[in-house]
């Protein structure tokens, strides 16, 4: 009976979800926008590596998302999915300026948690302009509702 | 005992099929920075000149300051056959210089004329005293990829370097006033302000 408690006890131990804290959001630097008659954009990938299209220029690199997961059993893969996106609006200016819509890209699909049970994920993205032509405002864009993955092991 | 054995059987299968899923969330940003850094570096300089007006306003004496740091001279007066209006430089001039920087590395840049051309008294203007305009201006590029070249405003060509940045000079031409006038222009200086646009 004794070891079938331990057992029992086991099993609930790994049910506790893993923490994940947030080493670096996604950033997309710098950017200079003069025209937004056209959709432009520019993407990230989870290397860092920058792409952009259409009428957007980079004044200074960003980064990828990086998310430090831990509590995870260790050596084990765990699965990633998008569950939603995100716009980003001007921090000082709200609705004065145009909006950006963000969407995750280059998530790694599956990814094994090291011997302590820690993970370290980059997520990259793509940022897109409206192309109605409003204009951008010079300052801060940050998310208004944040991004969200979903995790599975 | 063989109760507890079955059970832990069961047990074991549920956890080696059990999986977990969470929802993680994070932020995003970006920073736009569509203004470009311009600084002035030196005013716009006619030097100084002796100067009369047409009383009728009807004809103008010019003078040109040339934007090219290597020009000579630097500043040219062309006046009207009748002479009803003169400008003969004593001292010359010296263009603006304005440095641009904080750009895209290699961006074209366009520069958008000053609008206002007036330029009168810095003791105020009095009744009846003629004015001077300014118009036509120009513009050299002194350093960035096309450094010593004319700025071309049909086909933009100030083009920042690789460091993002660029530097210009700005020359302009001076008239004598087309207003009516009945004393001569006073001695002492004459300015105005322009305002001068830089962007992609």
């Amino acid at each position: 009976m004794r070891f079938l408690y331990a057992s029992l006890l086991l099993i609930f131990s790994k049910s506790v979800y893993c923490d994940s804290i947030q080493q670096e959001p996604l950033n997309f630097g710098t950017l200079v926008i003069p025209q937004n008659n056209t959709l432009s954009s520019i993407t990230i990938n989870h290397e860092g590596e920058t792409t952009t299209f259409g009428s957007i220029y980079v004044l200074a690199e960003g980064n990828p998302a990086e998310l430090l997961f831990t509590g995870l059993p260790p050596l084990t893969q765990v699965s990633f999915n998008k569950t939603s996106d995100s716009t980003l609006q001007s921090e000082a200016l709200g609705s004065n300026s145009a909006k950006f819509s963000v969407v995750l890209v280059d998530l790694p699909r599956t990814q094994a948690s090291d011997e302590f049970g820690e993970l370290l994920l980059k997520v990259g993205g793509r940022l897109i302009t409206t192309g109605t032509s409003q204009g951008y405002l010079d300052g801060s864009f940050i998310t208004d509702t944040q991004l969200e993955i979903t995790i599975d092991y | 005992m063989k109760f507890y054995l079955s059970t832990l059987a069961v047990v074991t299968a549920a956890s080696s099929f059990s999986s977990f899923a969470a929802t993680e969330s994070f932020e995003a940003k970006v920073t736009v920075q569509n203004a470009v850094v311009l600084t002035k570096d030196n005013d716009l300089s006619f030097g100084t000149i002796r100067a009369i007006a047409d009383p009728t306003g009807g004809e103008q004496a010019t003078l040109v300051v040339n934007p090219d740091p290597d020009a000579s001279p630097v500043s040219t007066q062309s006046n009207p056959v009748s002479n009803t209006a003169t400008i003969s430089v004593i001292e010359d001039g010296e263009a603006a210089g304005f440095s641009v920087s904080d750009v895209v590395p290699n961006s074209i840049l366009t520069i958008t004329d000053p609008v206002n051309t007036l330029i009168v008294s810095s003791a105020g203007q009095g009744v009846n005293e003629p004015d001077f305009t300014v118009d036509s201006w120009t513009y050299f590029i002194t350093s960035g990829t096309n450094a010593g070249a004319l700025y071309t405003q049909g086909s933009p060509n100030l083009q920042a370097g690789a460091d993002g940045a660029v530097s210009f000079n700005i020359g302009a031409t001076l008239s004598t006033s087309s207003s009516v006038s009945s004393v001569d222009y006073p001695d002492g200086e004459y300015s105005g302000s322009f305002n001068i646009e830089v962007s992609y």
